[in-house]
């Protein structure tokens, strides 16, 4: 009930600000005198608390106040309605499919990312017409994983919008991590400074400055067990991103990356994985054989883990040099062989 | 609070759409809230008491449903919706980065385009901040750009597609023509649902791992149930076992494991091994998971893994002969 009559004042109030369009100014007076919600007989005071709380509920929405005195030093409020008022923003067609995509990707549980979402891609869509035309062939054969009712992608969809939120505001954050040197069912509260998200495949990290550890450490976002929360109230920021940092630098989560040893390993890949690896940023990979194969150079910290990385290619990967990371790898399969062996 | 700040969000959108769009339909203006009709139903019960001084008749927004139509009176002073707020900016922005459908999916170069206009209509401290978010994300080992690019055209144009194709359980790079019929995503990883030319079935591609596509002259061939059929037939072909494993892994491998496939797959066996049970469709698709293991896994079954892995080990030691 409080409610319903909250919301009606609301609109009352922001009815007769839009009404009066910024052609004269409201007066603190004509509000408490002819606004519906107001009229309940509080007292000056009480009513004035009302509208103080009411200005600051209004910015939230995104409407924005100002006071201001005109020539007869009467003072009084008006909307800004350039800093308020969405501005026009033309949407082509392949644009309408992908938001059609991205609202079918929002579950409809109620966290506060998907209410954020919703009502964003609401307003953005305003100008595009009733019944979009969106590019006739694709319409309803580009299926995000809509049906994301399942418990496991709300959360997960609910920790990317916060982590988004904390990148970009700066804003602290501390959760239980499972990580597995804990084992499965163990988990650390960790307290983390994040300075950036990357994906590995459909996998995200975030990475930043770890208290409890005073160092630059990476976590996965799927291993985070529970919700996140701020370690502050407000719109950050908490910490500052120090200048030397570079996302570019720690954003490969591959063991062979880490570790005490420096080499670079040439390996060739076979046309049925070239491809893949020349997608990625690390690998120096040189142009395609006509084939389709190719050879790429690695900068390795971890051999061992390395040769493990490389197993997972089959046989279509050979490592060219060094010699002895290729005599490593073999050793290891023929290990696995003898296994086998009665 | 919440059920407040929404509804009033959504009424102060609403009401400019409906101002310009009279006539619109409920479920229409549902889908685009994001919300059930009922609720659009009770949004426009709320405006009812709403009003301007002297709150004479015609002060009040008057609202009317006809059949499935919305009317709306009297709320020509509701112009444009208001700006997005900062945590609406962000929820965009990280829509538009760290989801499967947004820079990282089929539309890329959209999702590209969409962010400066977005970024362009916000005012100055949100720009930066959202914009910080852009320059502090990083996603790697996507599908390629070219490759989306033609499945779209193709199922755009209703032509069928030449695939380059690497199969993982075949463990081969083969070429084959495909009618597409959906693109759709799962756990954050794209497919190309389309019946295969070559083996006359519907049949699911995961987009990383197409390394070409080419749109073709002919005519695709029409999905027989239409794309809600397809979502169906990809549930059912992933849950519908017809083999089971049984795997020993060293302990030390266990987290991993169980990472991999969930706790209840994996047991303790003693002597310091835990043993993975899992019953899945096929078992080839397993090799390249396994061999990295080394003699840290050993199969127990079936034969076929067990064979498929002596195989691939054999033939990476032929490359080293």
């Amino acid at each position: 009930m409080a409610d319903i009559k909250k919301t009606e004042r609301i609109l009352n109030l922001v009815s007769f600000l839009f009404k009066v369009r910024g052609r004269r100014l409201v007066t603190w007076r004509e509000v408490r005198e002819t606004v519906a919600g107001y009229d309940d007989g509080g007292s000056a005071g009480t009513l004035r608390r009302r509208f103080e709380r009411d200005k600051r509920f209004l910015e939230t929405l995104g409407i924005e106040l100002e006071y201001v005195q005109d020539a007869s030093g009467e003072g009084g409020y008006r909307v800004r309605r350039d800093a308020t008022l969405m501005p026009p923003i033309s949407i082509g067609p392949g644009e309408e499919a992908l938001l059609s995509a991205l609202a079918a990707s929002v579950p409809p549980r109620d966290t506060p990312f998907a209410r954020h979402l919703q009502s964003a891609l609401l307003k953005l869509r305003f100008d595009s017409p009733a019944s979009p035309d969106v590019a006739e062939g694709l319409a309803g054969r580009i299926l995000p994983a809509a049906a994301c009712t399942e418990v496991g992608d709300a959360a997960r969809l609910a920790r990317l919008g916060t982590f988004g939120e904390a990148v970009a505001l700066c804003r602290t954050v501390t959760f239980d991590y499972g990580g597995l040197e804990n084992g499965p069912l163990r988990s650390a509260r960790r307290t983390l400074d994040p300075y950036g998200l990357f994906a590995r495949g459909s996998t995200w990290y975030a990475v930043g400055r770890c208290h409890s550890r005073d160092a630059i450490r990476t976590f996965k976002v799927d291993r985070i067990r529970g919700a996140i929360d701020w370690t502050s109230p407000g719109e950050g920021p908490d910490f500052a991103v120090p200048e030397e940092f570079s996302l570019e630098d720690h954003s490969n989560p591959d063991a062979w990356r880490r570790g005490e040893e420096a080499f670079e390993a040439r390996v060739w890949f076979d046309p049925a994985c070239f491809f893949r690896v020349a997608r990625r940023p690390d690998a120096r990979a040189g142009a395609p054989a006509p084939d389709g194969s190719g050879e790429a150079t690695f900068g390795v910290s971890n051999a061992d883990a390395f040769v493990r990385w490389l197993l997972s290619f089959g046989r279509h990967a050979r490592v060219l040099s060094p010699p002895d990371l290729a005599r490593r790898l073999a050793e290891r399969v023929r290990a696995t062989l003898a296994g086998y062996e009665p | 609070m919440t059920t407040v700040s929404s509804r009033l969000d959504r009424l102060l959108t609403l009401l400019p759409y409906l101002a310009r769009n009279q006539g619109v339909s409920l479920p229409e203006l549902a889908s685009r809230a994001g919300v059930p009709p009922a609720v659009v139903l009770s949004d426009l019960q709320t405006l009812m008491m709403c009003g301007v001084p002297p709150y004479a008749p015609s002060d009040f927004v008057g609202t009317r449903v006809e059949g499935e139509r919305v009317y709306l009176r009297f709320a020509e002073h509701f112009e444009r919706p208001v700006r997005w707020t900062l945590p609406e900016a962000l929820a965009l922005q990280v829509a538009l980065e760290l989801l499967p459908a947004g820079a990282r999916g089929p539309f890329r170069d959209e999702a590209a385009r969409l962010a400066g206009k977005i970024e362009s209509a916000l005012p100055g401290p949100a720009r930066d901040r959202v914009r910080s978010l852009r320059s502090r994300t990083i996603s790697r080992d996507d599908p390629a750009a070219e490759v989306f690019a033609a499945v779209r055209r193709g199922l755009e144009t209703d032509r069928r597609i030449r695939l380059e194709y690497f199969a993982v359980g075949r463990d081969e790079l083969a070429s084959r023509e495909v009618s597409p019929h959906a693109l759709f995503e799962d756990e954050g990883r794209w497919y190309l649902a389309a019946h295969c030319h070559l083996r006359d079935g519907l049949r699911f591609f995961r987009v990383d791992r197409i390394r070409g596509a080419e749109v073709l002259a002919s005519a695709a061939r029409a999905p027989q149930d239409g794309t809600d059929g397809v979502r169906r037939e990809f549930e059912r072909w992933r849950e519908t076992p017809s083999d089971r494993v049984r795997i020993h892994f060293r302990a030390a491998a266990a987290p991993y494991v169980r990472e991999a496939f969930g706790g209840l797959a994996v047991r303790e066996v003693g002597e310091g091994k835990v043993e993975l049970t899992l019953s899945c469709r096929g078992v080839t698709w397993l090799v390249p998971w396994l061999l990295p293991f080394g003699d840290g896994a050993r199969v127990l079954e079936p034969d076929s893994l067990v064979r498929a892995v002596q195989d691939a080990c054999r033939s990476i030691l032929a490359e080293y002969d």
